[in-house]
């Protein structure tokens, strides 16, 4: 059989006097068969193939892979996009990244976006809340009337009404009450009033002091510019005024107005409509009572209250409300739908 | 010697050879149609290893392929034990199956970063139910509860396309309950309920078989348990708080708990837990140490009258009992029964009901069109007409006929909320706990309502009191994720003014947070009310 020389040269150690080895010096070289070679030649060949498929595969895979910004920079929108579906932690390194790299404007958006996910990347320590604390104080400092200015405001208030221990509500207070004052017509600003309102609405000690609370801050009402920072305000006005027993005429106002400005989801606009019906019929208003119990029977079909509020129009003197349905029909699904904005 | 050793190593690499060789040819060329096209493979995991389930999805899955030649689907049922951590090893190792079934284990960070949002899809009609009503309808409202039981209320997004339904019901073995009663008449009430368990110990004690009137397990017991109870807080529920919601609200009812609208001494309260003595009496011995499979057992072997469980069950019963069962809503006291009667409004509602069985798309698949499409046609009406008919299980595409055996378990939309019950969300761990270290004082052969009452009283408003600050902190958490998130769909909505999904996502976010706000201060406001109770209680 001819032989293919590939002598294998003995390990260098081995050459060594006096060092211990398990091989022999003096051993035979070792030949290897023309067949095997060319056999171990194809194996590493084939094997070679199935890593480069794999290979492929996997990059296959990085490709259909959600955006994790490791290929390029990403940019601002898509690690806000990132963070919009709970990608926290890969948003914030890429915010951090990107605010490093790039200036003026998009370095602020960065930057906000690093100060905002480090309010809820695990582990939640105490220094991660510092550091968002100081880009957001960064952030105003350099401009508290624009955009991300008025974002960071409103992030500073949060961190101390919310993200930080023991609260500090008073210290949110005041941020809240100069967004209202620089940023009417920004919609995520105008969000301040509903958060004023619940931080005063909770602090008052007395019924009047409640009545007296929820009056000044529905003068808000009239100034806000978006429609959703006003529903905001007027839902945690009614909502809240009814709950804590103030007075009811003025909770029903404001219950009223927040309906009027339309909630996006059931499980928010249904037990509005009941509890403005409901408060309309112990107050002895049943045109107001008949009018959003009817509402909510002709928007959800199958809620499970449908059938306990089609008895009470039936009470009330409307039977043509229709019937509960006896199977389950299709109701308004909470699919994110356009919403008209003002 | 040295030939042979030589003809051994050459066989052996040869042998490795051919099987490397095999195995590169595999992943190269695959299996292949008859038209030679690659077969795509679309694996599918559940953990509904009821009967019927999985002979359904192996229908739906031949007629998928029938339709296309190229695909093959495979189905992957893991037992229920070990699915949590199954779920989480294939998700972040990286071999996830195409299509998984999404609800358990799988949190808001697995939704979001290893499923595809299916909201694009939910959007649009499907192309499976074309030629039918609803070929120009979004896929969306062509399910029974608008599609919510695949949506993810906090991640905005559907992630799942449910395919069944479910309600649970009293099954009564038909056989048994003529041999006892003479008559094959269901209990529609409490009473008549109670009627028949008193007949089956008559008849058990007549020389008659031993048979147990319900079968009871730690599983099913509790079912029928609080049904009952809740019927005894249901007029009450109405009556607490300010103008309400008419339905059942944690916060609500334990604000009225410390203002002393009700309480453990509350005739409500008592009367709900009498009942549950009262029908735990009608149980074996020992039901709260049985497993869900051993009450089975009792009824499938025709030793129980009755038993208690959900629709899911139905399909495995039929399969093992050998005699007919029918299955009817849980019965309630009637308005007229002289003690319970005065605090119930009416029979429950089961409207509102979410479809079940949702299934999600994972970014780990490799073809995420086909599996997407198979989705669809799992979706379809005609192919969930085959899935109740298959499985007997309820449907969750409208318009689809349930299977006759599927028709006792549809929804009743028609009746009234039911009230609330003893301690509130699963959530208060340490309440529920301290019920269920009593537990025996109650339903006990020694034991008596009088006795449990006694017993958790001390601890019943501290052992709250820890549970809300429990509740408190999970809100707070929620709400700073949430905040985050509303921060991004804040700049995205502004970003891009011309999409109506970023618009209507920031719309949707803005309201709950909102929400979640309220909630949060009215927890502030309960656990308040909770340390004066506490106080005033120590005193």
């Amino acid at each position: 059989m001819p032989k293919l020389d590939l002598t294998l040269a003995p390990p260098l150690l081995d050459r060594r006097k006096g060092m211990a080895s398990t091989c022999r010096a003096d051993r035979k070289p070792f030949h290897i068969p023309t067949p095997w070679a060319a056999s171990l030649l194809l194996c590493a060949l084939f094997l070679g193939l199935g890593l480069g498929e794999k290979l492929h595969a996997q990059a296959k895979e990085t490709e259909n892979a959600p955006p994790n910004g490791s290929q390029s920079p990403a940019t601002s929108l898509e690690n806000w996009e990132m963070a919009t579906i709970f990608l926290f932690d890969e948003a914030h390194k890429n915010f951090a990244k990107a605010a490093g790299l790039s200036q003026g404007e998009e370095a602020r958006a960065s930057r906000l976006g690093e100060g905002v996910t480090l309010l809820t990347i695990q582990p939640r320590t105490l220094g991660n809340l510092a550091r968002s604390q100081s880009i957001f104080e960064e952030l105003i400092s350099q401009n508290p009337k624009d955009a991300t200015g008025l974002a960071a405001r409103m992030y500073l208030a949060r961190f101390y009404e919310l993200h930080v221990s023991p609260q500090a509500p008073e210290k949110a207070k005041e941020i809240y009450e100069g967004l209202l004052t620089d940023g009417l017509g920004d919609t995520l600003a105008e969000l301040a009033a509903s958060r004023l309102a619940l931080i005063d609405l909770y602090s008052a000690d007395s019924p009047e002091s409640l009545n007296d609370a929820a009056r000044k801050l529905a003068v808000h009402g009239t100034k806000l510019r978006t429609s959703i920072g006003r529903r905001a305000l007027y839902s945690n006005l009614g909502l809240t005024l009814n709950q804590l027993r103030g007075d009811k005429t003025l909770a029903m106002e404001y219950l009223i107005a927040a309906e009027a400005e339309g909630l996006p989801m059931q499980q928010l606009d249904a037990p509005l409509l009941i509890t403005i019906a409901a408060l309309a019929e112990e107050m002895g208003d049943m045109e107001t009572a008949k009018k959003y119990y009817s509402l909510f029977t002709s928007r959800y079909k199958r809620d499970t209250r449908r059938y306990s509020v089609l008895k009470k129009l039936e009470k009330l003197g409307v039977t043509d409300a229709g019937p509960a349905p006896t199977h389950p029909a299709p109701e308004t699904a909470p699919a994110p739908q356009a919403q008209p904005q003002s | 010697m040295e030939r042979i050793l030589n003809t051994i190593g050459l066989s052996l690499l040869a042998l490795c050879f051919v099987i490397s060789l095999s195995r590169i040819a595999m992943l190269n060329f695959g299996e292949r149609t008859e038209a030679g096209d690659k077969v795509i493979e679309i694996r599918m995991a559940h953990w509904q290893l009821e009967g019927g389930i999985r002979t359904a999805i192996d229908a739906m899955a031949k007629e998928y392929m029938k339709r296309h030649p190229g695909v093959r689907i495979t189905q992957i049922p893991i037992p229920e034990r070990i699915y949590r951590n199954w779920l989480i090893t294939q998700l972040v190792g990286g071999t996830a199956p195409d299509i998984i079934q999404v609800g358990m284990g799988s949190t808001d960070e697995h939704m979001a970063r290893f499923f595809v949002p299916l909201t694009d899809i939910a959007q649009k009609p499907n192309p499976y139910n074309k030629g039918n009503d609803f070929e120009n309808t979004p896929l969306r409202d062509t399910f029974f509860d608008g599609m919510l039981g695949g949506f993810n209320q906090n991640l905005l997004e559907y992630y799942g396309v449910p395919i069944s339904g479910h309600t649970t019901r009293l099954y009564v073995n038909l056989d048994l309950l003529e041999e006892i009663t003479g008559s094959k008449n269901l209990p529609k009430t409490y009473e008549e309920l109670l009627a028949l368990t008193k007949q089956v110990d008559d008849f058990s004690q007549n020389g008659g078989r031993q048979i147990i009137p319900i079968a009871g397990s730690r599983y099913n017991s509790p079912i029928l348990m609080n049904t009952l109870f809740i019927s005894q807080t249901q007029k009450k529920m109405l009556e607490l708080g300010p103008p309400g919601t008419l339905t059942e609200n944690a916060a609500r009812t334990t604000e009225a708990l410390f203002e002393g609208d009700w309480g453990l001494d509350s005739h409500e309260v008592r009367s709900g837990l009498g009942l549950m003595r009262e029908i735990a009496e009608e149980m074996q011995p020992g039901f709260m140490q049985v497993t869900r499979d051993d009450a089975s057992f009792y009824f499938v072997q025709g030793r129980a009258l009755m038993i208690v469980t959900g629709s899911w069950d139905a399909t495995s019963i039929s399969q093992q009992a050998g005699f007919p069962f029918a299955a009817t809503q849980i019965p309630l006291p009637s308005k007229q029964h002289p003690h319970y009667g005065n605090n119930v409004v009416g029979i429950f509602t089961e409207a509102g009901g979410t479809a079940g069985m949702s299934l999600g798309l994972t970014r780990a698949s490799k073809h995420p069109e086909v599996a997407t499409d198979f989705l669809l046609f799992l979706a379809g009406r005609e192919t969930n007409q085959l899935f109740t008919n298959t499985s007997k299980w309820l449907p969750s595409v409208l318009g689809v006929e349930p299977d006759p055996q599927a028709k006792p378990f549809m929804m009743q939309a028609e009746g009234y909320n039911p009230g609330f019950p003893l301690v509130g969300p699963s959530g208060r761990a340490d309440t529920n706990r301290l019920i269920a270290n009593n537990f025996h004082l109650l339903v006990g052969p020694s034991g008596s309502v009088e006795q449990f009452v006694a017993a958790i009283r001390p601890n019943f408003i501290p052992y709250l009191l820890i549970d809300l600050e429990r509740e408190e902190r999970v809100i707070i958490q929620g709400i700073q994720r949430m905040d985050v998130q509303l921060a991004a769909l804040a700049e995205v909505a502004r970003s891009k003014p011309e999409d109506a999904m970023a618009q209507a996502k920031f719309d949707m976010i803005s309201a709950a947070t909102s929400a979640r706000d309220r909630t949060a201060y009215f927890q502030q406001h309960l656990i308040r009310k909770a340390k004066d109770r506490v106080q005033q209680d120590s005193k």
